[in-house]
């Protein structure tokens, strides 16, 4: 079932759009993965859908619900989650704060799922009334992702998670997004690292000059020179792209 | 050594009202991130509105303390509804609402001179004796006065650290956009902030006003500066720094009264701000992210 559709979507800054007319899916349970080189609009497609950026085209439906046109805090609360690449935890609260202020829209007790939470990331559970602020900056972006998980979210929407983390936090990082899609989410990445992207995604969008050239499972997509794409190479996506199962948009 | 305890028992005075003042622009400036200089005015309109509710309406002292807070604080939600939020959610920048800022302080400094003109006015509290307690000397309001101010730091405590509006206020504080995509609704905690920051002001204004011998349309306005120095020095944006920046300012200009000619009093409170921006710029707790 699809837990995240947007169709048609065109947003950006102001009244210059960096994503024109992009349609996306995510599934329940499925990884999801934009890639494409800098400036693409990757990370403006997901304030978009997020509603942190208007669009002027398209909709937005998030398990079966238009969100198109609503305030962040509303999709919040209707399923979705976003952990943006920067700045994604509050710096002079706990740990356990900035769980709370994850679950703030259930509008109840919170605590039994803080413990559920941090179950999940044993790494925060050694120090829970830490401030966030001094934390690693994997631990920071495991708190950013274990907040978003506070409201049971159907779709988590993760902007770079492992940009500037140590190795080892990569991995940790990309193991939690993996037990997510085990739970049930619908998890959209968005990835610098194509190799990365493709190694631990169930499907791949490319997004190069904010429209999405490519689009498929990662088998499919390695059969593609990316680099050449990347660097505004390659016809017509339509053209480019001659797998069946594979679709252009 | 006795002017020396008298003086600090005043100190204690002016760090209450100060502290009552700097933690409700802070909690404000926190939450909004741009400086209200209409604050001033807040605390003229606190002094008005008990007066006229003690005076016109003939309700015990407490309950126009209690009622004059309170109207302050729905006009600091007027403002923001009004006035404010219109130029922020037009993404102006930061600068033109201080501007737009002092044009509100003015048209609330002349309503209050419209209304209840521009002479002097004082509180008509029960004449007092001082009291000695331990080395201090001072009358029951101010004992009051610093009891109401400890108690209403320990509620913006309570409030900060034990409830979900606290906890919404500190993150919009920290992370705004990340509040919001956290569920939070800033518009409404904005609202709570300004009600709380207005209600804090007019609060500091009545304690001010009872503290000193008359207030006239303006004594608010006068305060500003200072106020400003407790909150800067205390870190921008911190109700705790603020709490702390208070107690410093409160302190450095009644007890060098004691030493130097008081008319220098309010300039040494800036002295001290300009020392502190020189030792420690960020204040004596630091703000991160702040304009």
């Amino acid at each position: 079932m699809s837990a995240l559709q947007a169709e048609g979507l065109t947003t950006g800054y102001g009244s210059v759009p960096v994503v024109s007319n992009v349609s996306m899916e995510a599934r329940s349970g499925e990884v999801v993965v934009l890639v494409g080189p800098n400036g693409a609009g990757k990370s403006t497609f997901l304030k978009g859908l997020f509603g942190l950026l208007r669009h002027t085209t398209g909709r937005v439906v998030v398990d079966g619900r238009d969100v198109s046109g609503w305030p962040p805090h509303r999709i919040a609360r209707c399923g979705m989650a976003y952990v943006p690449q920067v700045s994604n935890i509050f710096p002079t609260m706990s740990v356990v704060e900035n769980l709370e202020i994850g679950g703030f829209a259930s509008g109840g007790d919170v605590r039994q799922r803080i413990d559920e939470v941090l179950a999940i990331f044993p790494d925060l559970a050694r120090s829970p009334r830490a401030k966030a602020g001094s934390l690693s900056g994997g631990q920071q972006n495991i708190l950013g992702m274990a907040r978003s998980l506070m409201l049971s979210p159907k779709v988590v929407l993760l902007d770079e998670p492992t940009a500037g983390l140590a190795p080892r936090y990569v991995g940790t990082v990309w193991e939690q997004v993996g037990r997510l899609s085990t739970a049930g989410t619908a998890v959209m990445v968005v990835e610098q690292n194509v190799e990365l992207a493709m190694r631990h995604s169930d499907r791949v969008y490319v997004l190069v000059a904010g429209r999405v050239r490519l689009h498929g499972t990662p088998e499919e997509i390695r059969r593609h020179d990316l680099t050449a794409l990347f660097l505004g190479g390659g016809a017509t996506p339509s053209a480019e792209v001659g797998e069946q199962s594979m679709r252009s948009v | 050594m006795t002017i020396f305890w008298l003086s600090v028992g005043f100190g204690l005075v002016t760090a209450s009202v100060l502290a009552l003042a700097s933690v409700g622009l802070s909690l404000q400036f926190g939450v909004t991130n741009y400086v209200n200089f209409a604050y001033g005015a807040f605390l003229t309109l606190g002094a008005y509105f008990a007066w006229t509710v003690l005076t016109g309406g003939h309700l015990p002292l407490g309950l126009a303390i209690v009622i004059g807070a309170l109207g302050v604080g729905v006009v600091g939600v007027l403002c923001d509804r009004i006035v404010f939020r219109s130029f922020t959610r037009s993404g102006f920048p930061l600068f033109y609402l201080l501007i737009v800022s002092f044009g509100v302080s003015l048209i609330l400094g002349n309503v209050v001179q419209g209304v209840w003109g521009p002479s002097p006015q004082f509180f008509a509290v029960v004449s007092q004796f001082p009291l000695h307690i331990g080395p201090f000397l001072l009358t029951p309001a101010q004992l009051v006065i610093i009891g109401v101010a400890i108690v209403s730091m320990v509620g913006v405590h309570l409030l900060l650290t034990r409830t979900r509006l606290g906890k919404a206020m500190r993150a919009m504080s920290d992370n705004p956009a990340l509040a919001q995509v956290s569920g939070i609704d800033i518009n409404r905690v904005t609202t709570w902030a300004w009600f709380i920051s207005g209600s804090l002001a007019g609060l500091a204004g009545i304690a001010l006003a009872i503290s000193t011998a008359s207030f006239e349309p303006g004594f608010g306005e006068n305060f500003l500066f200072t106020i400003f120095a407790a909150v800067i020095v205390g870190g921008i944006g911190q109700p705790y720094g603020a709490m702390l920046g208070a107690f410093l300012i409160g302190m450095v200009t009644e007890v060098s009264a004691a030493f130097i000619d008081p008319s220098y009093s309010t300039d040494l409170a800036f002295v001290v701000l300009i020392v502190m921006l020189l030792l420690r710029p960020q204040g004596l707790i630091p703000a991160r992210g702040k304009a």
